[in-house]
């Protein structure tokens, strides 16, 4: 008898949530879906796309022409949405070795990358066309947003009769990226530090040392994540007066994927609240908690979509800068679900990203 | 109000003035001037709104009042009885108040091109006081000149000689100004997003506060530039201690705790990396304490306070604290408060519990009142 109680006192207390309604093994597994289902696969596809594209700037600058060069141009705006699904993550091999700048580096407020890209393209700075040497340079030169430069920006139709030392520049910056997106890939193999250390919270793990923790992590990565697409993305060219709008430093507004990668970067947080299985994280009767951020999402991702480029075109006619405004204001929306509802409901603090003091 | 946003002053005393005094107990507002040591600090409320907590060392709610925004550090006269709120980053008002009195508070707000980090510093005569300010457009930190004794009209700036400055202290014996310039650069447009992380050069610089010029300016090696070097304390002695957070991988565990003196060599030190595990790279606030020559540091993100010899650099003892966030010292000891709204001493399971409160990261004393 006495034994039969042990059991089920023992069989109670692993039952007993570790933080909010959720178990120590659900977190676990929403950790582990977070890995393998998001993380993982985000960056293979991002692997995948620059690959392409090393091959189709590669192909461009063998044979120039106008099929090339929009074969390039449509292999850049894969890439980009390749990134924008994944950017988010900025946590493991990414925060390593200036990693997310190198692959891109925004808000450039001053246009220090333009200024330095085109100071190379005058000089014909070899460095530039080795990829060996182009990791050693500033890291506004070797990424996204230098070779939009090179394949949208002024001189780009050069391209097309050909322009040998704007190609090779090209081509470096997108076998750059494709060796940085290999590190990443390598990075987070089943096996490897990075999953062990973002899957398995513990008293052993240096980064995540309870099972709280690994949830504070996945909510900030979250809650930080929209405040990127709000402050960064939205922010950067949506003043408060019409008049002050600036749709010129808009993310990749010459390629003119500046709506793409906002969509894009809202559907990628909808996507990993969904593959992680974070809704198991509250309880049932907190569910429509979760239901109202994955409608704001879709709601704000339809939005984003709904409004057309080129974007400062769009952002002139008042129709579609009230759908910014209100998608600024949607995202917001999301944003205090999450660090509000969400994380209470998860057993954080209200109002968790509050600690972030300064 | 959406965070962030600059305000008017017409804004903030809408705002603000219809919350200040709204007292808690009459009864503990009535002992407030007798109380012998006040503390302070800006808290949230569960209802996201913002504000100033007054405190006793026993854990008595002495007074509160609104603020339009999150605030984050607070100050008070040396020589007067006023206290100074800033606005958190990029927040662009400060706020004047006299615990002892319910009148409204006084606003300073920072010019259209600059905001506050949160910090300040009274001169030694209490005549002037110094604000923590980011020229935005250039990418560089200032140091505000309020007068006192001029409804806080600002008289002038002069360089933080760094980007990103955040706490700021006065040397305990010369008119020299300590300076942690954080190094991150941040502009207002783009909410709170750091903007160079991967060029990020933090400081920690002395500044002669007769001329403006430059003293002395100490940097980490190379390999910790992403340090930034945010919180400090100063002792007697004029050694600065100094708390950073890192911007680095998380997985990486730099040290995060120095010091440097006046003509001596910045100094990280060192800590074994069983107890960096804990600190989640992340200094919220540091507090000496003179008598005991012990310094605290609290690691909210780790839940943990660590305590070190200020004489022989090695830490002592680690607590778990969870979401420790303000620290001060206090008799033989420190008191903390949390995220979740506890007062308390440090090694003590003893706390008064302020429901509906969370602190942010400072608290602040005020003697003899």
């Amino acid at each position: 008898m006495k034994k039969t109680l042990l059991t089920i006192c023992w069989i109670f207390l692993m039952l007993v949530p570790a933080t909010g309604q959720s178990t120590d093994q659900t977190i676990d597994d929403v950790m582990e879906r977070t890995v393998s289902d998001f993380v993982r696969p985000g960056y293979e596809a991002f692997g995948n796309s620059t690959s392409e594209m090393s091959e189709t700037v590669e192909r461009l600058c063998k044979a120039p022409g106008q099929e090339t060069l929009q074969s390039a141009r449509a292999a850049f705006t894969a890439t980009a949405k390749s990134w924008a699904d994944i950017e988010l993550i900025r946590f493991g091999p990414i925060s390593r070795e200036n990693r997310f700048e190198r692959i891109l580096f925004y808000p450039d407020r001053k246009s220090t990358g333009l200024k330095q890209v085109q100071r190379i393209l005058a000089k014909q700075d070899d460095s530039a066309t080795d990829l060996n040497r182009i990791t050693g340079k500033s890291v506004a030169v070797q990424g996204l947003g230098a070779l939009e430069f090179l394949l949208f920006g002024t001189g780009s139709e050069m391209l097309v009769s050909g322009d040998k030392f704007r190609c090779s520049y090209a081509a470096t910056v997108s076998q750059n990226l494709a060796k940085i997106a290999s590190i990443l890939i390598d990075g987070w193999q089943a096996n490897g530090d990075a999953t062990k250390t973002w899957t398995v919270p513990g008293p052993d793990n240096p980064v995540l040392r309870s099972p709280k923790e690994a949830v504070n992590e996945l909510l900030g990565t979250l809650v930080h994540g929209l405040e990127s697409i709000r402050d960064l993305r939205i922010g950067a060219f949506l003043r408060k007066e019409t008049s002050k709008d600036r749709p010129r430093v808009a993310i990749f507004r010459r390629s003119e994927n500046t709506m793409t990668m906002i969509a894009a970067n809202i559907a990628a947080i909808k996507r990993l609240l969904l593959q992680s299985g974070a809704q198991s994280l509250l309880s049932p009767e907190d569910g429509p908690i979760f239901d109202n951020i994955i409608f704001e999402l879709e709601n704000a991702e339809r939005v984003a979509n709904a409004i057309p480029e080129p974007l400062g075109n769009s952002i002139t006619e008042p129709e579609h800068r009230d759908r910014l405004v209100y998608l600024r204001t949607s995202v917001g929306f999301a944003i205090g679900m999450l660090d509000q509802d969400f994380a209470a409901a998860a057993g954080l603090s209200s109002g968790f990203s509050f600690s972030d003091g300064d | 109000m959406i965070f962030g946003k600059p305000i008017d002053r017409r804004q903030f005393l809408k705002a603000a003035g219809a919350g200040f005094a709204s007292i808690l107990p009459a009864n503990a507002y009535a002992s407030f001037p007798y109380t012998d040591t006040v503390f302070a600090s800006a808290v949230r409320h569960d209802d996201g709104s913002f504000g100033v907590l007054l405190f006793s060392e026993k854990g008595e709610a002495l007074s509160r009042f609104s603020l339009p925004d999150r605030g984050h550090d607070i100050v008070f006269n040396p020589v007067g009885r006023q206290g100074v709120v800033f606005a958190r980053r990029p927040g662009n008002f400060a706020l004047v108040f006299d615990p002892d009195s319910r009148q409204t508070p006084d606003t300073i707000i920072a010019p259209a091109n600059r905001h506050f980090y949160g910090h300040g510093a009274f001169s030694h005569d209490g005549k002037l006081l110094y604000a923590a300010e980011n020229d935005f457009e250039h990418a560089q930190g200032v140091i505000g000149i309020y007068d006192a004794t001029s409804n806080y009209a600002r008289i002038g700036e002069f360089s933080s000689f760094g980007a990103g400055p955040h706490e700021i202290l006065l040397h305990p014996e010369k008119n020299i100004l300590i300076v942690a310039n954080g190094g991150i650069e941040t502009h207002p447009d783009f909410g709170r997003a750091k903007l160079n992380i991967a060029t990020m050069q933090p400081s920690l610089v002395f500044i002669d506060l007769n001329s403006g010029g430059l003293v002395e300016k100490h940097t980490l090696p190379d390999n910790f530039h992403k340090l930034s070097v945010r919180h400090i304390d100063v002792a007697v002695s004029g050694e600065v201690i100094f708390g950073c957070q890192y911007e680095g991988s998380e997985t990486d565990l730099p040290p995060l705790i120095g010091s440097v003196n006046l003509g001596d060599e910045i100094t990280l030190w060192p800590t074994p990396v069983e107890q960096l595990v804990t600190f989640s790279n992340y200094v919220g606030s540091v507090a000496i304490n003179g008598l005991t020559e012990k310094v605290a540091f609290t690691l909210p993100k780790g839940n943990t306070i660590a305590v070190y010899d200020l004489n022989s650099r090695k830490i002592i003892k680690t607590m778990h604290q969870p979401e420790s966030f303000g620290i001060v010292p206090s008799g033989n000891s420190f008191l903390r408060t949390s995220v979740t709204g506890f007062v308390g001493p440090i090694s003590k399971e003893k706390k008064t519990l302020f429901t509906g409160v969370a602190f942010d990261n400072h608290i602040t004393r005020r003697c003899g009142s």
